[in-house]
């Protein structure tokens, strides 16, 4: 299997939309410190 | 650096739009972070349940005939469906059949249903044809019908889902999707199906239950607000009805099958699929290497995507309905499926948002196929003549509109799930803080959306 670069690009793309998820598991990693 | 690299790779903006579509996506996300913040803060108590039952209730005057308008118009448009896809030209673009089951059962009866409440119920010809045949039988008989079997509590919404699903096969893997006479033949097998349901276990029990279209529609009904019920029209809060629904078995699978369908539909006109080196592509060799036929090799391979679309999004959504029936540190539980009524909002969101295009061009060829739904040449309204305009709408004008579908839909969803959290657990703090995961559900399916349709060829 062989990837063209355009299509590298559209998966790197995606991780461009994955931010606000990293930014929310973020979140609730902070605010969940000290839980135990 | 970002998108010049982006588009380095091959990405086209739309040129018109001001910022490039990724950062829709996180402006979609901070809007939902605000409104989860702001319903925190300011919706204190439950009260969606309180207000389904409320509101004004109107007396409806001619109650009776207007339903049997309904099932009169129901049953003209289900002959015309039948009659146009037999015996009219096959090509899909000239016959009305094609046109009536994608953009107007499939898109535009749902949609209106948000807006105005159970419009399928209304126009259901299967449903009229078994009241009519009820009455008439009674009528003739002189007494009461035989008593329907009890509807099994385990089928719950199930049977709905796999029809659904079959549905969405039959749209985006079946090779012959658009053949009137074929559609024809599965819009009598469907008839055929739920007349037999529904003489079985019951008109009613069977159409709350089992009936696809009707299940599937009846839920967006349950976000308008407005409710048709015994002659009487209940004016009530919006989305106030999804808080009433009984999360029986099926009832997540149903709206996750909704959700993922119509995401594998945004996936296979996007580049990653359909591309040269696609997925869609390497799993049609990959069906053909194993010596399918070529009709064959294409079908499983869009089966194949289908099931995996619809497994990544259900594994998303029950991970997120799970993890909100918990807090850490504390003994108490929600059962489960609480929060499964806040998924009706996304699957609208999801359908508007990946069909809008589709209603408003498509939906227009309604007005020439209404004066020849045969495509034979004939003009019986004197609209034969119009085609579809394509300027109605910019393709920034269907990127607003998707982004505003999907906000609105996720920002729905998760005051629904708010609201139920306060109903389920004794403290408000903790009700907010079972959230967190719905909240990152909510987020992940409104970028998982928007990137879908960033990537969509045009």
């Amino acid at each position: 299997m062989t990837f063209v670069l355009a299509h590298f690009g559209h998966w790197y793309h995606a991780l461009i939309y994955l931010v606000p998820v990293a930014v929310v598991m973020g979140m609730m990693w902070w605010s969940s410190r000290g839980d135990g | 650096m970002v998108p010049a690299a982006a588009q380095a790779h091959g990405i086209a903006q739309r040129a018109d739009l001001p910022i490039p579509e990724w950062l829709f996506a996180w402006g979609a996300a901070a809007v939902l972070i605000a409104s989860f913040v702001g319903l925190s803060v300011l919706w204190q108590r439950p009260l969606l349940a309180q207000a389904a039952a409320g509101g004004r209730t109107l007396h409806v005057p001619g109650a009776r005939a207007l339903e049997a308008v309904g099932g009169v118009l129901g049953c003209a448009g289900f002959a015309l469906i039948v009659y146009a896809g037999f015996a009219g030209n096959q090509a899909a673009t000239a016959n009305a059949t094609p046109t009536l089951v994608y953009v107007v059962i499939w898109v535009a009866i749902p949609v209106t249903s948000a807006l105005l409440g159970d419009v399928f119920a209304w126009v259901s010809p299967w449903r009229a044809l078994a009241r009519a045949t009820g009455w008439a039988a009674r009528r003739v008989g002189g007494g009461a019908l035989p008593t329907p079997l009890a509807y099994p509590a385990r089928l719950g919404r199930w049977p709905a889902a796999a029809g659904i699903l079959a549905f969405a096969w039959l749209e985006l893997a079946f090779v012959n999707r658009d053949h009137p006479d074929i559609l024809a033949g599965l819009a009598v097998a469907y008839a055929a199906t739920m007349l037999v349901g529904m003489s079985v276990y019951g008109i009613e029990p069977w159409t709350r239950r089992a009936d696809p279209f009707a299940v599937y529609f009846g839920l967006f009904a349950r976000l308008a607000p407005l409710r048709w019920r015994a002659g009487t029209l209940q004016l009530r809060a919006p989305l106030s009805g999804a808080a009433t629904l009984r999360p029986v078995a099926g009832t997540t699978a149903l709206l996750c099958v909704g959700i993922g369908t119509t995401s594998f539909d945004g996936f296979q006109q996007g580049a990653l699929w359909s591309g040269e080196s696609g997925l869609g592509g390497r799993l049609t060799r990959l069906f053909g290497d194993l010596g399918c036929g070529p009709q064959a090799a294409v079908e499983l391979g869009a089966t194949a995507g289908l099931v995996l679309v619809v497994a990544i999004v259900s594994g998303l959504v029950v991970l997120g309905m799970r993890r909100a029936s918990t807090v850490a540190g504390s003994e108490h539980r929600t059962p489960p499926g609480s929060y499964v009524h806040s998924l009706i909002p996304i699957a609208l969101a999801y359908l508007v948002a990946h069909y809008f295009s589709l209603l408003v061009f498509q939906g227009q060829a309604v007005g020439f196929l209404a004066s020849d739904p045969l495509g034979r040449g004939d003009d019986l309204f004197g609209s034969a003549a119009w085609s579809i305009n394509y300027s109605v709408v910019s393709a920034a004008g269907i990127w607003y509109v998707q982004v505003a579908a999907l906000v609105a839909g996720h920002v729905a969803g998760l005051a629904l799930a708010h609201d139920r959290a306060l109903e389920l657990w004794p403290d408000r703090r903790l009700a907010v803080r079972s959230q967190y995961w719905m909240l990152l559900v909510m987020v992940a399916l409104t970028c998982l959306g928007l990137w879908l349709l960033s990537a969509t060829s045009r």
